[in-house]
Order: C-alpha cells, then sequence, then structure tokens
C-alpha cells in the first residue's frame, strides 16, 4: 500500500511504498496492514514505524489523524519528524527541562500541566526515535 | 536659485536612495515568493483538516463540544497581526486602525476585549494607546513563522476558551489576494462555527469526496476523533493567518518599493535638468563676460 504523510511544512512522506505502518493511536499503538478497512483515527503523540521493502524508518509523530480509505493510507501531523533529522543532545535537554518545569506546577491537572505533559511525552518521543535512550 | 554644487550632492542623495528601494524590492520578492511556496505547502494539510472536520461534526451534536459551543460574547480576544518591519505602505496601519476601530465601535458587542498582538509595529502602536488592554505578545512568530509557535499560540487561546476566561477570539490580519492587493480581514476563531459556505474550489473538492460514500470507521470514535481534530485546526489557521500576513507584508512593501523607486527616478531626472540648465546658465554668463571683456580691450 502506498503511504503519504503531510504536515503543515508540506508533504513529508510521498507516496512511498509501505508493508505495514505502525501509528500513535489515541488509545495505543495501532497497526496498519494492506486490506485494512476505510477509517479515520486520531494521532496522539508517539513515534510512527514504516516497514518498508528498503527497510525500516522510524518518525517522531504528534497530532493528528490518519486515513485509511483502499490501498491508500493518509497521515496528517502536526509534527513529523523522521529519526535522523532529529537532534538527539537537543530533545534530551528538552527533556530534562520538561521534567524540572513539571515538578514545579500545581494542581497537577488543568492546562498548563497537561500542555507541559505534552511536551515532554513530544521530546521523549523525539529521543525515543533518534535512538538516543 | 540653488547652486550648481547644492543639485549635485541632493542628486547624489536621490540616486543612493534608489539604490536602497531597489535593493529592498528585489528582497521583497524574493521573500513574498518563499513566503508564497509556505503558503502552498500549508494549504493541503489545512484543508484537510478542515475537510474531515466537517464530515465528523455532521453526525455529532455540537452542544457536546466545547470549542463549538457559542456563548453571549462577553469576553473576547482580537489577535492582530502586523509586521516587525516598516517600509511597507499602509500595511500596519490599515491593520492597527482596523482593530482600534473595532475596540472603540464596540463592534461585536463585547464587554471586555483584549489584545494579543504578534508583530513589533503592532506593539508599538498599542503601546501609545493604554486605553486598550494587551493581554499577550507573541514577538518571536513573525522572526521566525514555525508551526509549532503557531499552535502554541493556539493551545492558549484554546484553553482560555475552554476554561470560560474568553467567549470568543478573532482574528484581524491582512489576507494575501494577491501580489498587488492585501485585504484587513476580521475572522472568528473561535468558537468554531460552520464556516462561509461556498468559497469556491474546496466546496467543489468536498462534493467530489462526499460522492465517494464511503463508511469509515473512526477510532476511537467520532467523538473523539472531533476532540482531536478541533484543536489542529485552530493551529493551523494561526498558522495559516501568520503566513498570509508575511505574504501580504512582502507584497505591501514590494509595491510600496516600488513606486518610492519610480518616485526617485522622476526626482532624479527633475534634478539632473536642473542642474544641467544651471550649468549652462553659468557657461552661458562665463562666455559673455570674456566677450564683453576683449571688446573692451579693443576699444
Amino acid at each position: 500500500m502506498k503511504l503519504d504523510v503531510v504536515t503543515p511544512q508540506g508533504a513529508k512522506v510521498k507516496d512511498v511504498e509501505v508493508r505495514e505502518v505502525t501509528l500513535p493511536g489515541l488509545l495505543g499503538e495501532m497497526g496498519v496492514l494492506p486490506g485494512h478497512e476505510a477509517m479515520i483515527a486520531a494521532l496522539g503523540i508517539g513515534p510512527m514505524v514504516l516497514e518498508t521493502p528498503a527497510g525500516r524508518e522510524t518518525f517522531a509523530l504528534a497530532s493528528g489523524f490518519v486515513e485509511v480509505l483502499g490501498d491508500r493510507v493518509s497521515v496528517l501531523a502536526e509534527t513529523c519528524e523522521r529519526s535522523d533529522e532529529i537532534d538527539v543532545t537537543r530533545a534530551k535537554a528538552k527533556v530534562d527541562e520538561d521534567v524540572r518545569r513539571l515538578h514545579d506546577v500545581h494542581p497537577v491537572e488543568g492546562e498548563a500541566y497537561n500542555v507541559l505533559a505534552a511536551s515532554l511525552k513530544k521530546a521523549e518521543t523525539r529521543v525515543r526515535v533518534a535512538g538516543g535512550k | 536659485m540653488a547652486t550648481l554644487k547644492q543639485i549635485r550632492r541632493r542628486l547624489a542623495s536621490v540616486k543612493s536612495t534608489q539604490k536602497i528601494t531597489r535593493a529592498m524590492k528585489l528582497v521583497a520578492a524574493a521573500k513574498l515568493r518563499r513566503a508564497q511556496e509556505n503558503m502552498m505547502r500549508a494549504r493541503p494539510y489545512a484543508r484537510r483538516i478542515r475537510d474531515v472536520i466537517r464530515d465528523v461534526a455532521e453526525h455529532v451534536d455540537r452542544e457536546a463540544h466545547p470549542m463549538l459551543q457559542v456563548r453571549p460574547e462577553k469576553k473576547a480576544l482580537l489577535v492582530v497581526i502586523t509586521s516587525d518591519r516598516g517600509l511597507c505602505g499602509a500595511f500596519n496601519s490599515n491593520i492597527n486602525r482596523r482593530a482600534e476601530r473595532y475596540l472603540k465601535g464596540g463592534e461585536g458587542g463585547h464587554e471586555e476585549v483584549g489584545l494579543a498582538l504578534l508583530g513589533r509595529k503592532g506593539r508599538d502602536y498599542f503601546r501609545r494607546r493604554p486605553q486598550y488592554t494587551v493581554r499577550k505578545e507573541y514577538m518571536e512568530v513573525l522572526s521566525d513563522p514555525t508551526s509549532e509557535r503557531a499552535a502554541a499560540i493556539g493551545r492558549e487561546v484554546v484553553a482560555e476558551f475552554i476554561d470560560g476566561g474568553l467567549d470568543a477570539v478573532y482574528l484581524v490580519y491582512n489576507e494575501f489576494k494577491s501580489a498587488i492587493s492585501q485585504r484587513v480581514t476580521v475572522e472568528r476563531l473561535l468558537p468554531i462555527v460552520r464556516d462561509r459556505d461556498g468559497d469556491g474550489d474546496t466546496d467543489a473538492a468536498d462534493a467530489a469526496q462526499a460522492a465517494d460514500g464511503i463508511e469509515f470507521a473512526y477510532e476511537p470514535g467520532r467523538g473523539q476523533v472531533l476532540e482531536a481534530m478541533l484543536p489542529l485546526y485552530v493551529n493551523v489557521r494561526v498558522y495559516f493567518a501568520v503566513l498570509e500576513s508575511l505574504a501580504a507584508e512582502m507584497a505591501a512593501r514590494m509595491t510600496a518599493m516600488e513606486s518610492a523607486t519610480k518616485n526617485a527616478g522622476e526626482m532624479i531626472s527633475r534634478l539632473t535638468l536642473q542642474y544641467n540648465k544651471a550649468r549652462q546658465a553659468t557657461i552661458t554668463k562665463e562666455m559673455l563676460e570674456i566677450v564683453t571683456g576683449a571688446e573692451a580691450l579693443k576699444g
């Protein structure tokens, strides 16, 4: 099946042949194989893994949705970075910063907390995808 | 009558000004092209999100989603996008005056209107008018217009809207119509209401898609998909407004610099004429003096 990833910066992945896509669904990881039924699913923050004939590719994805229709998978995401585009040191620094800031946030729910928690999750995903555990 | 030297100095100064305006025009043209490319890249994403929201929203209870709720608009926020730099004609003053008119005229019938400013020119304008409340300033967005920065603004206003701290959010910015025309628009960002039906091409695309009549499965469910999508829609609208405003700014600067270059050109030819006349007059005068001197000697 064919995969497209569109972001506000333009097409990130265009018409790439894939055997399987793993996506960060809202309720957890979600795999899409050829022959999937027509579906629209919201996506959270997490890694996207493509199994292409040439091998495996990993991306850090944040907020969006996926539409599966026939043998075409279209992903729309606010951000999408390929593993080799990620600056690991910066992502790690961001994780540390967010963790520090999270400690100072009271109450432990509410918008400020959620925003920060999302930011942390994004940074963690980037570190993980870049392979710099 | 100006002396030769004065005219020459004036001429040199106008010429160097013209060099600058011409260079600025070229720079603006190059930047305009880049800004337009950015817009073009963001467009498919924005459209797709809007289409899906439209599809999904049709089948859910609108009241269930806080971002769709229309309340009496008591507390409103005006997000005003200007530019960081001047020399772009009436670009900034059009926006600032429009925003001020909105505030002064009580246009939306709000009890309380705050301002969120993007761009230094807007900030400077409203600093001189302390009678209006500036709630937020986002000065870093225009110099580095990433979708992340725009999304951060979107998240902030959405959070405040859901909290009930705001009942409505409006965008005031220069819409990019074409390279020679910009239009100041006031657009509602929140709550999300079914927007102006019939803006041409997209509706045709919608119709084509709807005709397929495919039943999608929604994961985790229609409601959640909509809930996840609405903030993204707000974010991309902010981002797109920033991109449009940047393109419009470059277009306005290009036009302004074009006419400045033309005016400088006219001034140069007028001054050159004046200079030549003055020079000729001096020569004639000197010749006369020589001739009369020679005549006198002869006598």
